[in-house]
Order: structure tokens, then C-alpha cells, then sequence
């Protein structure tokens, strides 16, 4: 019998099978005009981004990590501040506060978001408020797997004590809690436009999100080598973090089709949880919350053997994520009391990705299930 | 009810093969067979010491038990439960016509109480004071002890641990449209205790480790109309509560803790059903200290302290008597059962104690068996281990938990299967929605409950593992032996 064809994780050709007309002539329009940098589509998609999210200010930037990485330059961030963020997420949330010269303070995340817990923010903050060796400065939010955290919690909390919100949006951008659009629930949104991210480029990208003009004001400067009115007038230690025009033209041709993609997002994910096998927990919901679906990840029991079976039977799986960070050898030297954080550390025994794309069809949902099952029941 | 191992369960011929030999030994459970010539005169014993043995030397299933028994015919010498000895009882001919065996002597139940402390002199002091009914000393008296022993704040004894549960639901303001979430694998009483409240259980998976309600499993069952939390420390093994305590805290939920089974357990040093809103205990017979019937509910807020001491009397104004300001129930323990409470409690530690050894004793010899999961050892926990409950894995050991339930009463030994899952039972399979109940179908299929009384002796656990190893032996057995 030959093997079904494998099942791509992200299908992206499929994705550029349906735009391709539009893509290829606003890719063809940036060859001709040539203004690669800082063209009329940047302009055009941070507009376009701004009425989408909703937020007054959209400032485009080179990648996820360096819009998380510009507001903590902004904010002046730096030796001696503490910033909170979840321990189970990406690296990036808290490679930006070291390279920024501050201290990440890693706070378990909630069983029923996978997201920084709000109590468990609350006691950090104490901790550290107590101790008084370190300055606590800003809370990073990370809305994992396109789910929004907590934010009528944690904006209160942080409005409370002082301290600024970074919403990590990398996976949620297009999601939305309790009606409103993700890039309006803090203060501040850093989104991704990585490839495979809901709202992708053919390339890294990333923006930020605000409604504080003089704020990204200060991000566009940074974004530029720190420069003011003019060109050459530098006014602040800045950096070279654009997106690029080509990105732009792709974006914009991608979001004309997204909130009909997030609603096919939705629609897999509903299927998935039906037809997956008892003994794949699902993930998190939230009634009060639309999430953009970056990743489906269901936690199993002897998770190594489950993906192998699935690998052999040609079902792609990744890990999101294998430790928490506080467990990561780069960050051993920040890692306050080890092991005090649970549930990150249960779930990075036991969560898996699976394939998930608006492109994803009920059949191979079926057959991702059918080998789910037989690879927890250890027939195949 | 099985009846005891008949001699005629116990023999097999000389001339018989070790394949018949083998289906003797695992039908009967006692690891011995009297081996018969053809006359019937007992000319030796085979045990699967002997069958391994001869297995070894290169025998095989065709082998006849005469090359394989011992052919000195069993010594009178004495019995002790330990070794499992079984002795024949022979006519004149040497025929085996009965047996003589220390598991004959006893059925070791799975559970019973000991009152030897002050048990009898206490209730005669309500006997001759007349106080036999409600009123009395010795009621005020055992919530005071029962809050000082397990840190309480506030004890209200009643007349059983079924109702206790009731009276926490209803003292803290739970019933109608309000959801209660319940692990899939208890007794019903804490399910059907909702309902009577009026509320709405949402039954939910348990943990693999702890066989507790799965925090995880609960956290996603949180709705909007969520309002309570009812974690049972099964079997006296404590549930996760610093992770319900913090879903609770965050969708400001109560936690009413089943603790029926788990008196003298701990959590992190707390006693169970000290942690949560409410807490409630059981004094069945069968418990750690008993009370015949009898219950207990403890309460973190005085205030709901009070209304459940008020509904637990017919709602009635306690400043003024026939005067009720709620519909209440009658709910009350006797002085009679107080007394004999106070008389169990202060043997508590010694009864713990107890449980303890006995949980360690059975650890000692099972954990040696592969196939059998022992109660988890949890950092934090402090499990009272008031009912010694193992998985055994038919895959591995060839035998089913009821298969060898059946065997273990023919050894005399009482056991209990776990619970069945209550998803699968028809008054609540509405209440189960779609979830997932993969690890209590896994553990109500293969949880045996071993005897854990108090009074168990250590001779006893010896005899009880004796046979369920030798058991899993015969059957190995029957399963690799060579075919020739």
C-alpha cells in the first residue's frame, strides 16, 4: 500500500493559489516604482492595519521580536527593571528584555488560557516589590496560541502598580475578547507577521499597535536609527527595524482576505475538537474570546511515541513549546525559586501542534484523527 | 458471594500434567495442590515453587505433576497467615478430605471498626445522664475536638457525611442554575448531593497521578454559571488544591472538599477540608473513625457556620425556639454517636499511624510486582491511605481486577472494586456533556481496593500479598510454560 500524501503543517501554497493575481501585481507594482524601503504600500498597509485593528497608530517594523523590542527602548527600559512575562511562550518575549539589559521575572500561566496567570502576575510583583533589589517596569502579555489573555485583569493590575503593558499579539492578531479587536486590549500590541503566522509575509515582519500617537512617533524614530524630523537628525539611539515595501504589497493583498480567513480558522478548529479522539485534551476556550488560531495544541499522555506514530503515518506535529523558559540554560541566571511554576511545566510535558491552516479540509481533519487515535492507542 | 476453596479444587493426580496443574493452581488461589495417586491417598504437594522449578530443568506443559511435586506429603506443622500454609485433612485410606488453613480461619474484611477506646464508657455516661438524642455534651464536644485536631475554624457535626456535603452546598448559597464541577470517579453520594441542592453537577475527568479531579479537565469546564468546586481526596490521597484553589480564587468559585475518605490527610501540612469554603467528613464504619453513622461539615466563614448549624435544625431561630426564618432539615447527630466520635478521635493518630504502616507494608511487597500502580507518592500530599487501592494492568499480569477479586474471596480476602465511573450511569450520563473520561474509565475498570482496617495485622498483609504474587505467578505461568 503506498503512503497518503503527508499533510502539510501550514499550507501557504494554497493560500497564495487564491491571491495569487492580487499578490504578484502589488509585488510587480514595488519592482516598478523601486522604492523598497519605506514605499507607499508601508504607508498603505499601516493604514489599512490601523482601521483593521482599530487602533489609532499601526507602526510597521522588521519583525515580531522587534516590536516587542522598540517599546521597551521607548519606555527607556533597561539595568535594574524588572519585566514580567509568562514562562511559557516563545523566546523572543524575553530575549528583548535581557538584550535591553533587564531582568525577566517569569510568571506561571493559568491551566485554562495557557496564559500569564493574573494571581500568579500579582504575588511576582510582590516578590519582587519586596525583595527590592529590582524596579518593576513592565508586564509582557503573551496571547498564546492566538487566545487573549486576561486583559480587564491585567490592565487594572498594571494601572495599579505603575507599570507598562506590552500586549505579545504574535499569535493573536486577528483575534478579538469581549468584542474588542486584539491591538486595542492594552496599551500597547506587538504583533508578528512570520510566515507562518495568521497574517503572514513572505518574509519577517512584524507592528506595533497603539492608540498613544506621541508613542509611535517615538517607534517610528527608533525603527529609523533613532532620526527626527530629518533624516540625519538623530535624537535617540535608535536601530534599523522596518518592514520593507515588498512585505507591505504582500501584506496588503493577504489582509483583504483575512477575517475571512480567521473565521475559517474557527471553523477548523470547531471540527478538530469534534473529531479528535478522548485522551487529546483540546485547547483552551474562552466564551468571551475569538482566537486567531496561530496553533491548534492538544496536550496527550507519553507525547514522544504519539508523534512518532503520527510522523510515521505522515501527520507533521511541532512543539510549542518543549521547556519553559525558566527552565532554558540561557536563562538560568534569572530564574528565581525553579519549579514554582506548574502548569508551564506540565504543559511542556504534553502539548503538540497540530496542522492547522484556514486551508484545512474536514477529510484530512479525519484522517489527522484517525492517526491521532491510533497513535495514543499505540496501534500504529 | 464467592464460597471458600473446596477440597476438591485443592487435588490433582500424580498422573495429571503440569498444564492441569497450573489451571488448579489459578482457579484455587491458594498456591498449593494435593497431589493424589490413583487410589485417591495423598502421596505429595505441588505450588508453582515446584512447576517453576521443573520448568527450568527444561519440563513443559505435558510434564506429569509426579516429576514436578514434592513428594513428602505436607507436615502438620503449625499455620501462620503469613505463609499461606494449607494443611490436608486425610481419611483413613490417606485420602484428602479437607484442609485446615489460617485464611480459613478468618475472611479479612476490607474494612472494620475498632472501639476499644473509651468508646463504651462514654456512651453509658449518655445512657446514664439520659442525654441520647441531640442535646448533650458530648455533640458540642466532638466539633471542639474535630476542629483542634484538623485546624478547622468551624465544625458542625451531623448525622452523616452524604448530608454534610448537602449542608455545605446549601450554607454557602448553592442550588438552582448554579454549576458545580465533580470528579468522574467517587461515590455518588457527592454528586447526588448537588442535585438535591437544585444545582447543576458537571462531571469531569480525574488525574492519572492522583486519581483526583483534574484541575486541567475542570478549568476547561468553567462557564459563566460555574459556581462551585467539589475536589474528593479519594481513597484518604489529597487532590491538587493549590491549582483549584487558584482556578477558584480567579473565577471566584467556592471549593466544597469531599474529605469522606480522607480524615487525617494532609495538603501541604493543611488538613484536607480545611483548604476550601468547606470541607466534609464521613464516620460511616468503614471510615477512619466512625461514628456508626455520622458526619462532619467545616466551614472557613462563621457566618456560613451559622446557617448550617440553623439548617441543620430545621431552620429554626436559635433565640427562639419553633420560630423558623428558613426551610430547613433535620440533620443533627445524636449524643450517642458524639460520644463514641470523641472516643474515636482521641485513637486518631494511633489509627493513622496504623494506616500508614499497613500502606507501607503493602508497598513493600507489590511494588516488586510489575503490572500493579500503587498510589502515587506527591510531593505535599499526605495520603491517610484509608482504603489501600491498586491498578492492576490485565495486559501485563493476565489477570483482570475482577478475575482477581474472585480469586482473593476465595482466599477469604474481601476487596472492593473502585467506583464506577458516574458519566456511565444512567441518572447522570446527562451531566458528562462530551467530555473525555479516558482516565476513570481506566481506573474504575482496574482499581482494586485491598483490606486497609485498622485491625488488619501485619501477618494478614503478608498473606494477602502472598497470594495475589503467587497468583500473578501461576498465571505467568500458564502463559509461557513450553508447550512439550
Amino acid at each position: 500500500m503506498s503512503n497518503p500524501p503527508p499533510i502539510p503543517f501550514v499550507d501557504l501554497k494554497a493560500q497564495y493559489r487564491r491571491l495569487k493575481p492580487s499578490i504578484d501585481a502589488r509585488i510587480h507594482k514595488v519592482l516598478e516604482h523601486g522604492r523598497f524601503i519605506l514605499g507607499p504600500e508601508v504607508l498603505e498597509f499601516e493604514q489599512a492595519l490601523s482601521r483593521f485593528a482599530g487602533a489609532r497608530e499601526a507602526v510597521s517594523v522588521a519583525s515580531g521580536t522587534e516590536a516587542l523590542r522598540l517599546p521597551l527602548m521607548a519606555a527607556e527600559i533597561g539595568t535594574g527593571d524588572a519585566v514580567f512575562l509568562p514562562d511559557f511562550t516563545f523566546t523572543a518575549t524575553a530575549e528583548v528584555v535581557v538584550t535591553a539589559g533587564a531582568t525577566p521575572v517569569f510568571v506561571d500561566v493559568a491551566m485554562d488560557t495557557y496564559n500569564i496567570d493574573p494571581n500568579a502576575l500579582e504575588q511576582a510583583i510582590a516578590d519582587v516589590r519586596a525583595e527590592g533589589t529590582l524596579r518593576p517596569r513592565a508586564v509582557i502579555a503573551v496571547d498564546l496560541f492566538g487566545l487573549a489573555a486576561d486583559y480587564s485583569r491585567l490592565n487594572a493590575t498594571c494601572a495599579r502598580e505603575g507599570l507598562l503593558l506590552i500586549a505579545d499579539a504574535a499569535q493573536s492578531f486577528g483575534g478579538a475578547l469581549d468584542g474588542v479587536r486584539v491591538g486595542r486590549l492594552a496599551p500597547v500590541t506587538a504583533t508578528s507577521f512570520f510566515p507562518s503566522k495568521p497574517l503572514g509575509a513572505y518574509g519577517d515582519g512584524g507592528a506595533i499597535l497603539t492608540d498613544d500617537a506621541a508613542l509611535a512617533a517615538i517607534y517610528r524614530s527608533l525603527r529609523m536609527h533613532g532620526a527626527g524630523d530629518e533624516r540625519y537628525d538623530i535624537v535617540r539611539v535608535g536601530t534599523n527595524a522596518r518592514l520593507d515595501s515588498l512585505q507591505a504589497a504582500v501584506l496588503l493583498a493577504k489582509l483583504d482576505i483575512f477575517e475571512d480567513e480567521i473565521l475559517a480558522r474557527e471553523r477548523v478548529a470547531r471540527s478538530y475538537d469534534q473529531r479528535l479522539p478522548a485522551g487529546a485534551v483540546r485547547p483552551p476556550r474562552n466564551a468571551r474570546a475569538n482566537s486567531a488560531w496561530a496553533q491548534y495544541c492538544v496536550r496527550v499522555e507519553g507525547r514522544e511515541q504519539v508523534i512518532a506514530s503520527l510522523t510515521r503515518q505522515g501527520i507533521p506535529t511541532a512543539i510549542h513549546y518543549p521547556r519553559p523558559l525558566s527552565a532554558q540554560p540561557a536563562f538560568a541566571r534569572f530564574t528565581r525559586s525553579p519549579g514554582s511554576r506548574p502548569v508551564s511545566a506540565r504543559l511542556c510535558e504534553s502539548i503538540m501542534a497540530l496542522p492547522m491552516h484556514p486551508y484545512l479540509d474536514d477529510a484530512t481533519i479525519d484522517r489527522i484523527a484517525g492517526a491521532l487515535e491510533a497513535a495514543i492507542a499505540g496501534t500504529a | 458471594m464467592i464460597a471458600p476453596v473446596t477440597i476438591d479444587e485443592l487435588v490433582v493426580r500424580a498422573s495429571d500434567t503440569l498444564e492441569a496443574a497450573i489451571a488448579t493452581l489459578d482457579r484455587n488461589a491458594v498456591g498449593v495442590a494435593f497431589v493424589v495417586d490413583d487410589s485417591g491417598a495423598l502421596v505429595g504437594t505441588i505450588g508453582p515453587g515446584e512447576i517453576a522449578a521443573k520448568l527450568r530443568a527444561g519440563a513443559g506443559r505435558k510434564t506429569r505433576v509426579a516429576a514436578a511435586m514434592s513428594s513428602a506429603p505436607a507436615a502438620a506443622r503449625a499455620a501462620t497467615p503469613g505463609d499461606g500454609a494449607v494443611l490436608p485433612v486425610l481419611d483413613d485410606r490417606g485420602r484428602p478430605i479437607d484442609y485446615a488453613s489460617a485464611g480459613r480461619a478468618r475472611r479479612i474484611p476490607v474494612a472494620e471498626p475498632s472501639l476499644a477506646g473509651n468508646e463504651l464508657r462514654y456512651v453509658s455516661e449518655c445512657v446514664t445522664t439520659s442525654w441520647i438524642s441531640s442535646q448533650g455534651p458530648f455533640v458540642r464536644r466532638f466539633e471542639q475536638d474535630f476542629a483542634a485536631k484538623t485546624g478547622a475554624r468551624h465544625a458542625v457535626a451531623v448525622s452523616n457525611g452524604t448530608v454534610a456535603l448537602h449542608l455545605a452546598l446549601l450554607a454557602l448559597g448553592v442550588g438552582l442554575g448554579d454549576e458545580v464541577i465533580v470528579p468522574d470517579l467517587t461515590f455518588a453520594a457527592t454528586i447526588n448531593t448537588v442535585i438535591h441542592a437544585g444545582a447543576t453537577p458537571v462531571i469531569v475527568d480525574v488525574d492519572r497521578t492522583s486519581w483526583n479531579i483534574d484541575p486541567w479537565a475542570t478549568a476547561a469546564a468553567i462557564t459563566p454559571r460555574t459556581r462551585a468546586i467539589m475536589p474528593v481526596h479519594l481513597y484518604g490521597q489529597p487532590a491538587d488544591m493549590d491549582a483549584l484553589l487558584a482556578l477558584a480564587d480567579r473565577h471566584n468559585l467556592v471549593v466544597i472538599e469531599d474529605a469522606a475518605e480522607a480524615i487525617g490527610a494532609a495538603y501541604k501540612g493543611r488538613h484536607c477540608g480545611t483548604l476550601g469554603h468547606a470541607g466534609t467528613f464521613s464516620f460511616f464504619s468503614n471510615k477512619l473513625i466512625t461514628t456508626g453513622e455520622g458526619g462532619m461539615v467545616v466551614f472557613r466563614d462563621a457566618e456560613a457556620a451559622e446557617r448550617a448549624r440553623r439548617l441543620r435544625d430545621h431552620g429554626m431561630d436559635p433565640a427562639r425556639r419553633y420560630w423558623h426564618l428558613e426551610v430547613g432539615y433535620n440533620y443533627r447527630l445524636t449524643n450517642v454517636q458524639a460520644a463514641i466520635g470523641c472516643a474515636q478521635l482521641e485513637q486518631l493518630d494511633r489509627f493513622l499511624a496504623r494506616k500508614l504502616e499497613i500502606a507501607e507494608r503493602y508497598r513493600r511487597h507489590l511494588s516488586q510486582i510489575e503490572g500493579i500502580t500503587l498510589p502515587a507518592l506527591l510531593d505535599g500530599h499526605a495520603n491517610s491511605y484509608w482504603a489501600f487501592t491498586m491498578i492492576v494492568d490485565l495486559d501485563r499480569l493476565g489477570l483482570g481486577r475482577d478475575a482477581l477479586a474472585d480469586r482473593l474471596e476465595k482466599a477469604r480476602i474481601e476487596t472492593r472494586p473502585a467506583f464506577y465511573p458516574l458519566h456511565e450511569m444512567p441518572p447522570y450520563r446527562a451531566y458528562a456533556g462530551n467530555r473525555d473520561f479516558t482516565r476513570t474509565n481506566w481506573l474504575s475498570w482496574n482499581g482494586i481496593s485491598l483490606p486497609s482496617a485498622v485491625t488488619l495485622s501485619d501477618e494478614e498483609i503478608d498473606y494477602i500479598c502472598g497470594v495475589i504474587a503467587r497468583l500473578f505467578e501461576v498465571r505467568l505461568m500458564a502463559r509461557e510454560a513450553p508447550s512439550a
